[in-house]
């Protein structure tokens, strides 16, 4: 799974590079989860932009990381998606628990 | 030196002019002293050459330019095409004709800008197409049904261009939904003079061996054919579950009674029964408390103390002193009831309750799955990681992020409907409670628990829409309940009456409650001011011949005390006032 994470001052952000399916699922909570166990931050930022497709392994590992992270307190939002992954994204409630920008 | 004068310059300015002869050729000639060179365009039907070269723009030449005109040839059509429809349940020959059409270069006048343009030299008719060709079109196109060509024919015949249907599949025919009548006595005419009795409606008896109810439908499916052949599959209609209770029997898709009584169909439980009829003189001492599964007939009175439980209707000749009366379906008291109580349709608020929960759960759930439909035509979401999994996480994905909503009114309808809906409530607990979800195989069972739920969504409709009535002759110092509407003939004095629709008091109403979606009284209240309320909802109306002072008025949140007397009386709320009408109602 190809991620990349760039703090901006108490933002992370995190990039996503490969689409979000059941080949990449795992290896995307495990890198997420290892990253935010040892930075502090207050919003974190899944910049989407080059993601082509995704599956219910995907979303549900996008949801997962997503709660995680609220669970911690911080806010989290989805940007950069395309208009099928924003409705992919819509019909299933994930922008529902999550600001959209 | 000579003294002759310079020469003066005499050449004359003269434009060039091109222009095609007729023959066909391109004539040039050149401009004098300073004058335009011609210029030559393409137009229609022709190619142009100008020293070799196609042109298709204004091109300028001279005499000396090698300008060639190769006039169009259209070649002659005549060709068919044979054109299914997507379902194949249409066959068409598209007929095409055309002339052979020979152009030529039109000639022109000499002119400094010449457009060359083809005009037709000679037409020559297109060729015939026979009939063979035509049934070899449409073998090779597979159509197999047969073909009437009479149409196409005759436009062959006139080399006529045009599309004709030449072969008809037949349409698969669906079967129909089963449905369930009950045979009712045919009711009699009521003229503008005769008496209503207002206790035979909606309720009738069978004897022995009659018919009760029947299915009807044409259930299977037809199925159809296409042009090419192929069966086109038909969907078989739903049939209908229906149990059968007791006094009655299956005769085919007939159901007649075993037994006399009152016919009562439960679309809930889904029951068919033949209610018996227990009659009696009066009951007291001699009787006893009586609890029965279905009608009860007093010709007497309900004495004091005592109690008639039916779960159908509960008819008294007499009066009731002090029983206590519960029905499953209509109470009808022909004199009056003093110090007693009379509850008709216990079960219709259970099944109110259930709707609450059960119509929005029906609607998120068929929600939902619209949603997943939409998922699978979305090209950026896929689905292969569902064939080893089955649809249960995509389906629990849903149910925890967007319809997160729907384990509440599962668990509200589990709760209110175990008693009357347990074979729905059974199946949801199985499906749609906890980590339930996430075992569903596939959408297609969530899609069959959908459908079932909204039909007994719309059963529970149906039943709640026959609410059981309540008509008396006078009351007194009693209670009266009734899921459907109130009638008391007479008055109803220091009583509570209680509605699920509209209360209806020809007399006076004087002391105590009555509450309903709509109350009418001959008089409302009294002149000693015995406390009195009518209560309605927000869109309810209260309305009496007499309204006295006193008397307190709930409409939805407004509250009033009337303060003095009024007739010819309704009042109702507008913007949350209370607007008082006069005039006859």
């Amino acid at each position: 799974m190809n991620i990349q994470f760039e703090e901006n001052g108490t933002v992370l952000i995190c990039k996503l590079n490969e689409d979000l399916d059941m080949a990449s699922a795992n290896l995307f909570k495990t890198k997420v989860e290892q990253y935010i166990a040892s930075v502090s931050f207050e919003k974190m930022v899944f910049d989407l932009a080059n993601i082509g497709f995704m599956d219910s392994t995907g979303v549900g590992a996008l949801v997962q990381m997503i709660r995680l992270i609220q669970g911690r307190g911080a806010r989290v939002r989805l940007t950069g998606y395309n208009e099928e992954i924003g409705d992919v994204l819509d019909l299933i409630g994930v922008l529902r628990i999550v600001g959209a920008e | 030196m000579s003294s002759k004068e310079p020469e003066k310059d005499v050449t004359i300015n003269v434009d060039g002019q091109v222009w095609i002869d007729q023959t066909g050729l391109v004539r040039v000639q050149n401009p004098n002293g300073v004058g335009r060179y011609p210029v030559v365009s393409p137009g229609q039907h022709v190619t142009v050459y100008v020293d070799g070269e196609e042109i298709r723009e204004p091109v300028v030449v001279s005499e000396e330019s090698k300008v060639r005109i190769v006039p169009e040839e259209v070649p002659a059509l005549s060709e068919i095409e044979v054109i299914l429809s997507s379902d194949e349940l249409v066959a068409e020959v598209v007929t095409r004709f055309g002339p052979k059409t020979e152009y030529k270069a039109a000639p022109t006048e000499p002119a400094v800008q010449v457009v060359v343009e083809g005009e037709i030299d000679r037409e020559v008719p297109p060729g015939d197409i026979s009939e063979g060709e035509v049934v070899q079109a449409l073998q090779r196109a597979g159509v197999t049904a047969e073909t009437n060509l009479q149409e196409v024919l005759l436009a062959l015949q006139e080399k006529r261009c045009g599309r004709f249907v030449v072969a008809r599949g037949q349409a698969a025919l669906n079967g129909e939904d089963e449905i369930f009548r009950l045979v009712e006595p045919k009711q009699r005419e009521v003229g503008e003079q005769d008496l209503v009795n207002y206790r035979e409606k909606s309720v009738y008896g069978v004897e022995i061996g009659r018919l009760v109810a029947i299915r009807a439908g044409d259930v299977r499916g037809k199925p159809g054919l296409t042009v090419r052949g192929k069966v086109i599959s038909a969907k078989d209609g739903k049939g209908l579950a229906i149990k059968v209770g007791h006094g009655v029997a299956v005769k085919g898709r007939q159901y007649v009674a075993t037994t006399s009584g009152r016919p009562r169909w439960d679309p809930v439980r889904r029951v068919l029964e033949v209610l018996p009829v227990f009659e009696c003189k009066s009951v007291d001492l001699t009787t006893g408390n009586i609890h029965f599964p279905g009608d009860v007939s007093i010709k007497g009175d309900v004495q004091e103390g005592f109690i008639v439980e039916a779960t159908g209707t509960i008819t008294v000749d007499g009066s009731v002193y002090g029983g206590h009366l519960m029905a499953g379906s209509h109470i009808i008291v022909s004199k009056n009831v003093i110090g007693g109580t009379v509850e008709a349709g216990g079960i219709q608020a259970s099944l109110k309750s259930v709707l609450l929960y059960l119509s929005p759960l029906v609607k998120r759930m068929q929600d939902c799955l619209q949603a997943i439909e939409q998922l699978k035509r979305n090209p950026a979401f896929r689905f292969k990681d569902l064939a080893q999994t089955g649809d249960g996480p995509l389906f629990a994905l849903l149910m925890e992020n967007k319809y997160r909503d729907v384990p509440g009114y599962v668990e509200k309808v589990i709760q209110v409907g175990t008693e009357v809906i347990p074979e729905l409530v059974k199946e949801l607990k199985e499906m749609l409670l906890g980590p339930s979800i996430t075992k569903v195989n596939s959408l297609d069972e969530v899609a069959a628990l959908v459908d079932e739920m909204a039909r007994k969504e719309q059963d529970i409709q149906e039943s709640v829409a026959r609410t059981a009535e309540v008509t008396v002759g006078n009351v007194q110092n009693s209670q009266i309940v009734g899921s459907g509407s109130v009638t008391v003939n007479g008055s109803a004095i220091n009583s509570e009456v209680r509605s699920g629709s509209n209360i209806s008091v020809r007399g006076v109403f004087r002391g105590g409650t009555a509450s309903g979606f709509s109350i009418i009284c001959g008089e409302l209240g009294s002149p000693g001011d015995v406390e009195t309320e009518a209560v309605v909802g927000e869109k309810g109306t209260i309305s009496a011949k007499v309204l006295h002072s006193g008397v307190i008025l709930r409409l939805g949140t407004v509250i009033s005390k009337t303060v003095k007397l009024e007739l010819q009386v309704k009042c109702r709320t507008e913007d949350g006032r209370l607007v008082v009408e006069r005039g006859r109602f």
